[in-house]
């Protein structure tokens, strides 16, 4: 792959395509950009390549990338507004469940979560989904987000708070 | 027994969490433990409301941008910003003073001098490690690269530049300098060079340079007429500008 070979970039896209996809998504709350962030991340990934040391997870390593191109981006943009999540999403979000009856269990709750999370401002809902969808640790997202880890904390218990607010009114 | 609060609920609700205290006092509890299997269940849902399948196209856009030559340059640095330091605050201060200032003395010599040397611009961190160039898109609603200094220089020169162009100027701690476009000016021509940087009809939309504190000097030349000098970590404006934050705004006119 750090020879630049095409089908080796296309067995990676085909690994991870998905997950940057998603990663980028909840990040910037829009298709669009979503799909912008993954094209970039795999045009500049052979170059990237060079510094991957191999010492973690070569999926940990490209999502972080991924984030940093998300939110690149989002500044680049300089978006004043906070932007919802995506309302194409709800016809095309895909519910990764065992099966149908689980899957149609989920859509009300699906929507009302999409719904929810649109109405968070944008910095807290990229903490809470780092760090409840994603996994990532405080300090990592403080990392991705240019903030302390006590700040990510603290944005994640207020996304919480108004979640709860919005969910169980 | 006390109930834990909401966030030690939500935190007990995680698997990867090492449980607070009051762990023990849930499964007696029908409320807690209620509110913790909300907690699992809104995690749940936040994952599957946000779980898409990459659209089925995008690889054929990134071979065709591939095969246009394009070269990109992730951030795979870690940023340079945590939480802002005292001093970016203390120098957003000092830009905001400049900025009243100005405000306050139109049109006067003093207005001059504020503008030329007191927007010494400690700019809010932000990393600048990213490049995101102009996507396959023959209308690019945004465009952006990033160029080395040469030689701790750099020259930009806007050519053909008109209203409605806003120049956006801000310092930033990073090596590099970071130039973004959106709207109209993402679709005009950027020719990088050897330490300089030729931006050709850009006629709308912003444009906005992220220069770098450390370089030696940074000029930017709008129609052959220096309008901005960053030297030795002063910026310089010669030229109506506002500020907003630590941001430097020129209308072109």
């Amino acid at each position: 792959m750090r020879s630049g070979s095409r089908e080796a970039l296309g067995e990676l896209y085909r690994a991870h395509a998905d997950a940057v996809f998603a990663l980028a998504y909840r990040l910037t709350g829009s298709r669009e950009d979503a799909e912008d962030v993954l094209q970039d991340v795999f045009v500049g990934l052979s170059h990237a390549l060079a510094s991957y040391t191999e010492r973690g997870r070569f999926e940990s390593w490209l999502k972080r990338v991924t984030a940093r191109t998300a939110l690149m981006r989002m500044r680049s943009r300089r978006r004043r507004r906070e932007d919802p999540i995506d309302p194409l999403a709800e016809s095309s979000a895909v519910v990764r469940q065992g099966d149908a009856d689980a899957a149609s269990a989920h859509v009300v709750d699906r929507l009302a979560m999409q719904t929810a999370l649109g109405r968070l401002p944008q910095s807290l809902r990229a903490v809470f989904l780092l760090r409840e969808v994603e996994g990532y640790a405080h300090d990592e997202i403080g990392d991705l987000l240019g903030i302390s880890a006590r700040a990510s904390a603290t944005r994640l218990s207020r996304a919480w708070s108004l979640l709860r607010k919005e969910l169980t009114a | 027994m006390r109930h834990p609060d909401f966030d030690s609920l939500v935190s007990m609700s995680r698997t990867d969490t090492l449980h607070p205290g009051g762990a023990d006092h849930v499964p007696s509890c029908a409320a807690c433990a209620a509110t913790v299997a909300w907690a699992s269940d809104i995690r749940s849902a936040a994952v599957a409301a946000t779980s898409l399948t990459a659209p089925e196209s995008t690889w054929e856009r990134i071979e065709s941008r591939l095969d246009g030559g394009e070269r990109l340059i992730l951030p795979v640095a870690r940023g340079t910003a945590h939480s802002r330091t005292r001093a970016a605050a203390i120098a957003a201060g000092l830009v905001l003073m400049a900025s009243v200032g100005a405000a306050l003395v139109p049109q006067t010599g003093v207005r001059a001098w504020i503008e030329r040397h007191v927007l010494d611009v400690a700019a809010e961190q932000e990393p600048t490690e990213a490049t995101i160039s102009p996507a396959a898109d023959p209308s690019p609603a945004s465009a952006g690269l990033v160029l080395q200094l040469e030689d701790g220089a750099m020259h930009v020169n806007l050519t053909g530049a008109a209203a409605p162009l806003l120049l956006r100027l801000r310092l930033t701690d990073g090596p590099d300098v970071e130039v973004g476009a959106t709207g109209v000016a993402a679709a005009a021509q950027f020719a990088a060079g050897s330490g300089s940087l030729e931006i050709t009809g850009a006629d709308g939309g912003e444009i906005t340079l992220l220069m770098p504190r450390s370089a030696r000097l940074m000029t930017v030349d709008i129609d052959g007429v220096r309008a901005v000098e960053l030297r030795g970590g002063r910026l310089s404006v010669n030229a109506q500008a506002d500020t907003i934050g630590a941001e430097v705004i020129l209308p072109v006119r």
